[in-house]
């Protein structure tokens, strides 16, 4: 129909147009992959709320605020409620004589009853059934998932949640001198895909 | 807001070519990817969005997230009031179960309550109201119906009969206060033949409450008391117990038996011991007869037998089986046929000893309805204001709807209120949108004796109201003052205080007596009982500023407070003093006598019009609910739309093959609809559903297709609107042939064991009949066995003598896991998603198949062929016994489908999920628990994995191990009948060891060695020795198998079977109905009818 150099062209362009689109969806792929899904994300949070003040210096035990975690599949954040059982009382000041920029935005917050929309850094994708109360009961330390999280100032994701590094636990028993001890270390953790994707 | 209507409606869904890739739509799909690609490096958009979480201010009274509760409440969306077990995650109903204490509904559930979840957050519902098409405010709208309520000289309120007693009562205030109101009710489903034979015969309006567990011996006129007659989850509960089999001793085992003569195929007539095919004219005469029968002895039983077209053997042994039961028998007739038949019933019934031993007449838990003449000459005149509550006339009108908005136009004022923009809403002035039965407050008394609640689960999603609201609004808005409506805020609080008042036993408020002064104090560490569900913080508010509830709710409550806590905690209560109400009164003889039939008169074809087995009557609801729309009929198999079913001879005698486009013409009007012809049916009768044919009211009710039947109701006079004599039916010649769309085309088993069923004397002899039928499997192992030794392994059973096909299943297993519907399209094309369905075989003679029942899920099979399959070990084996499928692995190469011998396995073939287009309303409906899956992937039944991980982790933290029966599939906890049982293999003392050990436990496929993990019980059948015939085919031992298996080739369906002469399952047939003896001269010519 056309001439022979025509249907080079054509094909030349095709070829041209079909690299082009592989090119551009693995470009697309690369910048697409969510940040949030990889160890080190540490977004910027609402309220500089310092998990290194209260947790690290002040010593309160994670389950104060996340109450959920021994006996539910969600640790869940505080309600503002727990967070003004205490700073009903301790205001903190500046040297101004104000209180500090971060707590005043908490008690703005409290005043008008407005819920805080912190960013959630150790998400996991929707089709993962995370079962926060049965490890926390096994005896497993927060930490051993979220890192030191007592030394964050800004919590950082602190490992990359992947499903190869819940089965280096699951699969065995951990090495000599790891991040949980030996006598609490689950002689079987169940390693089926039903365990934790339905 | 003005165009706000047009704003909010749903786009039209995905049409299939849509789904079709076409080259322009890929070259643009790649386009649009790689634009995406480069826009996705300039803008910084994610894949995933970074999601947030929500520090609230405060959590009380708040169940943490992601935690279950449950919450008692009452379902009072269809015909009859059903208890629920209402679970709410995140603060938003996510699935609904029969309340397993309440006394009528005994855990079980309806397809339609298990589909109710879905019409909550329908995003098709109306949304806001409207006035002449313009949004309106609430304040506005009410402002200007109280303005026409006190101006007309007239008020017309039509509702549904199923309102609640409060509802009643505000009815009843509500009328009082304006000029002239009238209050008028309009059904088309309901049984007002019956209710009116009944309140003449009894001289009080009524009800029957038949007891079929108490029964030995149950004859059902047309009456599909499994189906959609009667309350329907009690009669399949009491059937089912008095089928029971489980005793020690197999050959003392012994069952009810149920004669079913009928017109239409329905549950009933299929899970019939005898099955009499005959018309319902014909039906007052044959019960006259039968009550002669047994009164006289079997004097004329020939010649009864003759008169009916019946084989006399039956007749004998039916009048027989009666006679020796008396007390022990009880006879039922369907809400649609005449009134002679009624009176017939009662004198039989009368005759049997049954009132008060197998039947019990109770007062009715519905409002009479209104003939549609008084309902007419109410709304001639004109010039008065009509108020339609939740009733959709112009739709369901018998007759037509034209003339019904002819009517309405002629009102000064015309309001509409429904969960839809309808038909009806359409033709008002003032469209009002209500609330769902889970966002609204009621009452409901489902039997003298015991009354329910019914508390909202979630505030209103959109701008609606409950329709009782609407009328306490305009109450108070006509009441005067000092009048005490007007301390009453809202509908909640006119519930709440017009029942702690009679807690407290003092008179209503809302009847004009102050509260009482002394109040009974209670100690204050009296725990207070209750599960009160969350409520809007609206509806909270106004609960707290309402002075009244400030009264009631003072501290320490009154007993009347707790009371009431206590019962709303419950969801239901025994009523004190119910008694003497209940109290039958005597059945008038004389005048029952009088109404008897003479002899049965056969003017041409008989049109019965039945309740659809899902959508019901096309109430807002059920049709727009695709759940509902997709669940395919019980025994034809048909989904989305309606059709006519007539017999195989019928349709031979008209010409008309299946599918064939048909015209049904009475009088003047004229209905065209597919023809499907059903084997098992009376000849020259047809049966057709209601709830079809939509033209508003949601994009799944007008997409459903199908024709609406409402011009045919009634129209051959009388008061029975569901049965229409003379009739004609005839094929549209040239007509394209219009494809009833089916889930299962194929009908036969082949002869191959796959629903065993056996009689009742089979199973006395030889209690394991099932287990010899089976093929037995090859000594081969292919891979070796699992070790299950440590901990639980699955398995399920299902006693298929209990199961009666209802389906309420199949939609308790959509709703928990978040299946997809795959709209009318790609069920055509044999897709769809259940994870559970029903198989029905239609094995056996002609005109009298023996139908069969069987659900069919994964089967958890041990040596699971889809897993060797797999390319990429998507699916897998897990210690308990499962067969796990996890979704992100698949790459939807569907060799482990085309693996499956048991055909379980469903793939999304396009975005099912999208379909009906989803909104973030509609997102809501699925369960949080659940993956929901999406394009290309494969899924089946998971034996809610979620549900046994639950349990074990709650098991775990109690340091027990899971108690049998704490684990229940959605399945089982939805079955009416308690067929399902799931439980631990390992444990035998659970319930299912113990089902697994019946002599009737098999499993299917076994020659395949799957070694499956789901057991069924084989159907134990009751017939009676005596009556052993079969009418018509079977004395010529006419068998009809094969793929398409209908009959309609004329002559060519006397072919006999080749292969009968050697074919053992053949004679197991036989056998299943009691066939000894072939009696010729019995037989019913296909095609003759009884005699006049």
């Amino acid at each position: 129909m056309f001439t022979r150099q025509f249907d080079r062209k054509v094909h030349r362009a095709m070829g041209a147009f079909g690299f082009a689109v592989v090119l551009g969806i693995g470009y697309g792929y690369y910048v697409l992959w969510p940040s949030s899904m990889e160890a080190g994300y540490q977004p910027a949070q609402p309220l500089a709320f310092s998990h290194k003040l209260h947790a690290g210096d002040m010593r309160m035990d994670c389950l104060y605020c996340h109450a959920q975690a021994e006996q539910q599949a969600m640790a869940t954040v505080p309600p503002l409620s727990t967070c003004m059982k205490c700073h009903n009382e301790v205001q903190p000041k500046d040297k101004a004589g104000q209180i500090k920029p971060d707590t005043q935005l908490l008690l703005d917050h409290w005043r008008r009853q407005e819920p805080i929309y912190w960013q959630k850094v150790n998400d996991l994708a929707d089709f993962v059934y995370f079962q926060h109360a049965r490890h926390v009961s096994s005896g497993l330390q927060c930490q051993d998932c979220h890192g030191p999280v007592e030394a964050m100032e800004r919590v950082r994701r602190q490992y990359g949640l992947k499903m190869s590094w819940c089965l280096e636990c699951h699969r065995q028993p951990p090495p000599e001198g790891s991040h949980a001890e030996q006598a609490r270390w689950p002689t079987r953790a169940p390693t089926e895909c039903w365990t934790c994707h339905n | 807001m003005a165009e706000g209507k047009e704003d909010r409606r749903p786009q039209p869904p995905p049409s299939p070519e849509d789904f079709r890739p076409t080259r322009r739509g890929v070259l643009k799909l790649i386009g649009a990817s790689a634009a995406l690609a480069a826009a996705g490096g300039l803008t910084g958009c994610t894949r995933k969005p970074r999601r947030q979480v929500v520090s609230r201010p405060s959590a009380a009274g708040e169940a943490p997230p992601g935690r279950a509760s449950e919450y008692a409440s009452t379902w009072t969306e269809g015909a009859h009031p059903y208890g629920l077990m209402v679970t709410a995650m995140d603060g938003r109903p996510i699935k609904v179960d029969g309340h397993p204490a309440h006394p009528t509904t005994q855990g079980g559930s309806t397809a339609a309550m298990q589909a109710s979840v879905l019409s909550l957050y329908d995003p098709d519902r109306n949304w806001h109201p409207q006035a002449r098409g313009q949004a309106i405010s609430w304040p506005k709208a009410d402002e200007q119906i109280v303005a026409a309520l006190g101006k007309v000289p007239q008020v017309v309120l039509i509702t549904r009969g199923t309102l609640g007693p409060s509802e009643r009562v505000l009815v009843g205030k509500f009328l009082s206060l304006v000029r002239r109101g009238v209050h008028l009710v309009h059904e088309t489903a309901d049984d007002r033949p019956r209710r009116r034979t009944l309140g003449r015969l009894f001289g009080r309006d009524g009800e029957l409450a038949p007891r079929f567990d108490k029964a030995r011996v149950i004859v059902s006129l047309d009456c599909d008391f499994l189906g959609g007659d009667g309350v329907v989850l009690e009669s399949i509960g009491q059937f089912v117990a008095g089928r029971e089999l489980d005793g020690p001793n197999a050959s003392e085992a012994d069952m009810s038996r149920l004669y079913g003569v009928g017109s239409a195929m329905t549950l009933t007539q299929s899970r019939a011991d005898h099955r009499i095919r005959m018309c319902p004219s014909a039906m007052g005469p044959f019960a006259a007869a039968l009550a002669g029968l047994v009164r006289e002895g079997l004097t004329d039983a020939g010649e009864i037998a003759r008169r009916f077209g019946v084989a006399a053997r039956l007749v004998e042994s039916m009048a027989d089986d009666l006679r020796r039961h008396r007390g022990a028998a009880l006879v039922v007739a369907g809400g649609h046929l005449p009134a002679d038949v009624h009176a017939a019933v009662a004198l039989l019934n009368d005759e049997l000893d049954a009132w008060g031993q197998t039947i019990d007449w109770v007062p009715p838990v519905t409002l009479p309805p209104i003939e549609p003449d008084r309902i007419r000459a109410a709304l001639t005149g004109g010039g008065g204001v009509v108020i339609c509550l939740g009733v959709n006339p112009v739709y369901d009108w018998p007759g037509g709807g034209e003339e019904f908005k002819s009517l309405l136009a002629g009102a000064s004022l015309s309001v509409g209120h429904g969960q839809h923009l309808d038909e009806t809403l359409s033709a008002c002035m003032i469209a009002l949108p209500s609330s769902h039965n889970l966002e609204s407050w009621n009452d409901a008394a489902p039997r003298a004796g015991f009354e329910s609640l019914c508390q909202p689960l979630v505030s209103p999603l959109f701008d609606t109201r409950q329709e009782a609201q609407s009328l306490l609004a305009w109450s108070r808005g006509l009441a005067g003052e000092g009048d005490s409506i007007r301390q009453v805020e809202d509908f909640h609080d006119f519930v709440r205080q017009r029942w702690t008042a009679q807690l407290g036993g003092v008179p209503s408020p809302v009847r004009g007596t102050t509260r009482p002064a002394v109040a009974v104090p209670v100690p204050a560490s009296q725990p207070v009982a209750s599960a009160t569900a969350p409520t809007s913080s609206t509806q909270a508010a106004a609960t707290a500023s309402s002075p009244a509830t400030q009264a009631l709710t003072r501290y320490p409550p009154t007993a009347a407070e707790l009371a009431w806590q206590r019962w709303l905690g419950a969801g239901w209560r025994q009523a004190a003093a119910a008694r003497e109400t209940a109290t039958r009164p005597a059945l008038d003889r004389e005048l029952a006598r009088s109404l008897l039939p003479g002899s049965p008169s056969s003017p041409a074809l008989e049109l019965v019009i039945l309740p659809h087995h899902a959508v019901y009557d096309g109430r807002g609801s059920f049709a727009n609910n695709a759940w509902l729309q997709e669940l395919p009929d019980p025994i034809s198999r048909a989904v989305w739309g309606n059709y006519a079913a007539i017999s195989p001879a019928t349709a031979r005698r008209l010409g008309l093959s299946e599918g064939d486009l048909s015209e049904l013409v009475v009088g003047d009007r004229v209905v065209r609809l597919p023809a499907v012809i059903q084997r098992g049916m009376a000849d020259e009768v047809i049966a057709a559903t209601l709830g079809h044919g939509r033209i508003a009211g949601g994009v799944v009710a007008v997409e459903a297709g199908g024709v609406n039947l409402a011009p045919l109701l009634g129209r051959a006079g009388g008061e029975h609107l569901r049965l229409v004599l003379g009739v004609t039916l005839r094929k549209v010649e040239g007509a394209s042939p219009s494809e009833v769309v089916r889930t299962q085309t194929e009908r036969s088993q082949h002869d191959r064991p796959i629903a065993l069923a056996g009689t009742l004397e089979e199973y006395r002899r030889d209690p394991a009949f099932a287990a010899h039928r089976l093929h037995l499997p090859p000594p081969v192992e292919a891979y070796p066995p699992y070790d299950y030794s440590k901990g639980a392994k699955w398995g399920l059973a299902i006693d298929l003598s209990a199961c009666v096909g209802c389906g309420a299943c199949a939609t308790a297993c959509q709703a928990e896991n978040n299946i997809a519907v795959v709209g009318r399209q790609q069920c055509q094309r044999g897709r769809q998603m259940h994870w559970v369905r029903i198989d029905r075989y239609e094995d056996g003679a002609v005109d009298e198949p023996d139908i069969h029942f069987q659900p069919m899920l994964c089967q958890q099979c041990d040596a699971a062929p889809c897993e060797t399959v797999c390319p990429v070990n998507a699916t897998s084996h897990s210690g308990d016994g499962l067969n796990e499928m996890a979704y992100n692995r698949c790459v939807g190469t569907r060799y482990c489908q085309n693996n499956c011998p048991y055909k379980v396995r469903r793939f999304n073939f396009l975005r099912y999920g999208q379909y009906p287009p989803r909104e973030p309303a509609q997102e809501l409906a699925a369960n949080p628990r659940v993956t929901v899956r999406g394009v290309g992937v494969m899924e089946k039944c998971t034996f809610c994995v979620q549900r046994i991980k639950q349990a074990r982790y709650e098991a775990y933290q109690a340091g027990t191990e899971i108690p049998d029966g704490r684990m229940q599939t959605a399945c089982q906890r939805a079955c009416p009948a308690g067929a399902i049982v799931f439980g631990d293999q390992n444990d035998p003392a659970s319930r299912l060891a113990r089902w697994i050990r019946s002599p009737r436990s098999y499993r299917v496929l076994t020659e395949l060695n799957t070694k499956p993990n789901v057991f069924y019980l084989a159907r134990v059948d009751n017939p009676c020795r005596s009556a052993g015939i079969l009418p018509a085919a079977s004395a010529d031992n006419k068998t009809i198998q094969g793929r398409d298996g209908l009959e309609t080739h004329g002559q060519d369906a006397h072919a006999t079977r080749g292969r009968d002469a050697r074919d053992t399952r053949e004679q197991d047939v036989l056998a299943t109905r009691g066939q000894g003896v072939h009696a010729t001269s019995d037989r019913i010519e296909p095609g003759t009818r009884h005699p006049a």
